[in-house]
């Protein structure tokens, strides 16, 4: 579905991502674990075309890692970012018949309610009038609306409460049913999500295996988000 | 053209119990007076000069067209609108140029918002993609206590071409005032705003909005001031100019208080569209382009 050979991703002159090679299969959740400033985001937008990158990415089979950001996007690959951003204006409506393919509302209310949020929230404007609960939702509902094949989910969980944690979870597991998911995030309760789980350290994958295997790696090496073996 | 389509067949139906003046070039075409709204509207002196007296509050839109269909030609309007105490009333105003080559429009409108009375006023400017056009308005408003005003001024369809937009408002005891303005600007455009509110009176409210989208070569001046003169006067200034291209923008919001107890503040924003927008919606698989017009879009709205 996803695969990735030899990817470096650059911010400015710095070369963040090191070299890393996987592949990511439909149907399933991947979740990439890592501290701050591990590299996580930059893998992110490596992978969708924001930041630059060598190597190679390929969706389905196509190299895609030479088009641009849209171009993936309208291949079927996206990604949700960890703060989305506010539009001045926009309704949350709008926004999400932007990303649905055939603009049906129909549609718009199926993704919505999956997340979790009423009807109303249609109305509201994409600025500082949403909670950042109701963000996230609203960005994982428009992604739903991508019908995408694989989608990045850039720490789903951060900034939320209880109830949108358990929406977003049920956003992903729709997402399962259709797409190939890599979860990213630097919170190691969540590595049970996944099918299969990577760790990501200064920009490389030192680690990969079983949920319960990368957690208690984890576990041991890395505490509060200082690890402990040298890495 | 089903924006212009629209507005024209809205002014040539008659009845609906809707007031409604027409005026093209120097010419009153059409006045229907209604229910608690007074229209007299003459042209002399090459300008035509419209009274308006709203005398009770009115459930539908008075409607204004402010027209010149053929290529060339100046208008020039004086108006004087008179909200009696306790009336309250919404103007829809359509000013249409759709073929405009050579095309000026001037515009003096004063407005008395009476104590209690509610004013809405909502002007849009359709104009052709020439921008061979100057836009001079006037706003001149006094809101009674207890009063309130609220002015929209929108220039997003065709070229905006120069517009040079004045409004004076001053505010009595408890009333409340909000302006915005909604700019598009290509091309050569030039686009200078100079908004003024007073806050006159105890507990006064004030906001003036402004939100201009530039592209290529054009151009834009806001100035903008509140002066809190009244005790607890409150007045906001809230300006964003948006550059693509190689388009200028300048800004002055000034804000100058006359009494301790009033308290004024302001923002103002000038740049380019915030890359995370367009990056989202690229994620979406909208290109830049297409991205960049939904965020002005919303950004105008």
């Amino acid at each position: 579905m996803l695969s990735l050979r030899d990817l470096s991703v650059y911010r400015g002159d710095l070369q963040i991502i090191r070299h890393i090679t996987a592949d990511f299969e439909q149907n399933r959740v991947h979740v990439i674990l890592g501290v701050n400033g591990s590299g996580k985001s930059t893998l992110a937008g490596g992978i969708m075309g924001i930041y630059p990158t060598t190597g190679s990415v390929k969706l389905n089979g196509e190299e895609i890692s030479r088009l641009p950001v849209f171009e993936r996007a309208r291949r079927g690959l996206t990604l949700a970012f960890q703060d989305p951003a506010r539009f001045e204006g926009l309704r949350v409506k709008d926004y999400l018949l932007v990303s649905s393919k055939e603009k049906k509302l129909s549609d718009v209310l199926d993704a919505i309610r999956i997340v979790g949020l009423s009807e109303s929230i249609l109305s509201k404007k994409m600025d500082d009038s949403l909670s950042g609960g109701e963000r996230k939702r609203v960005e994982l509902a428009s992604v739903l609306l991508m019908k995408p094949k694989v989608v990045i989910l850039d720490e789903p969980d951060s900034g939320i409460d209880m109830v949108s944690y358990h929406r977003i979870r049920a956003g992903i597991e729709a997402l399962r049913k259709e797409a190939c998911v890599l979860l990213i995030t630097h919170n190691k309760e969540l590595v049970f999500m996944g099918d299969y789980a990577y760790l990501l350290h200064d920009g490389r994958i030192i680690r990969q295996g079983m949920p319960g295997e990368i957690k208690e790696y984890f576990e041991q090496n890395f505490t509060e988000g200082v690890n402990n073996d040298g890495y | 053209m089903m924006d212009i389509e629209n507005a024209m067949e809205r002014y040539s139906q008659p009845g609906r119990g809707e007031a409604t003046i027409f005026i093209h070039k120097n010419n009153v075409v059409r006045t229907v007076n209604a229910q608690g709204v007074k229209i007299e509207a003459e042209s002399r002196d090459n300008e035509v000069h419209v009274n308006i007296t709203v005398s009770e509050k009115i459930d539908k839109v008075v409607h204004l067209c402010f027209a010149i269909l053929r290529e060339e030609g100046e208008q020039r309007i004086k108006a004087h609108i008179k909200m009696e105490d306790g009336t309250a009333a919404r103007f829809l105003s359509h000013c249409v140029f759709p073929a405009a080559k050579k095309i000026r429009h001037d515009s003096e409108i004063h407005v008395e918002v009476g104590n209690g009375a509610h004013f809405n006023y909502e002007e849009e400017h359709i104009h052709s993609n020439t921008g061979e056009i100057v836009i001079n308005s006037h706003v001149i408003a006094r809101v009674g206590i207890k009063g309130s005003f609220e002015l929209s001024f929108t220039a997003k369809k065709g070229r905006a071409g120069t517009i040079n937009a004045i409004t004076d408002v001053h505010l009595l005891t408890e009333a409340r005032a909000n302006i915005i303005a909604r700019i598009a600007a290509k091309s050569d455009d030039a686009i200078a705003l100079d908004e003024n509110m007073q806050l006159a009176g105890c507990s006064s409210k004030g906001i003036i909005k402004t939100r201009v989208v530039l592209r290529e070569h054009a151009k834009s001046v806001v100035r903008s001031e509140i002066v809190g003169e009244g005790t607890n006067s409150r007045g906001h200034i809230d300006c964003t100019e948006i550059l693509m291209d190689h388009a200028e923008a300048r800004a002055e919001p000034n804000v100058y208080v006359k009494n301790p107890r009033a308290k004024l503040t302001h923002e103002a924003a000038i740049g380019r569209i915030d890359d995370r927008q367009i990056t989202t919606l690229m994620c979406r698989g909208l290109s830049e382009d297409e991205a960049t017009d939904i965020i002005v879009e919303g950004i105008l709205r």
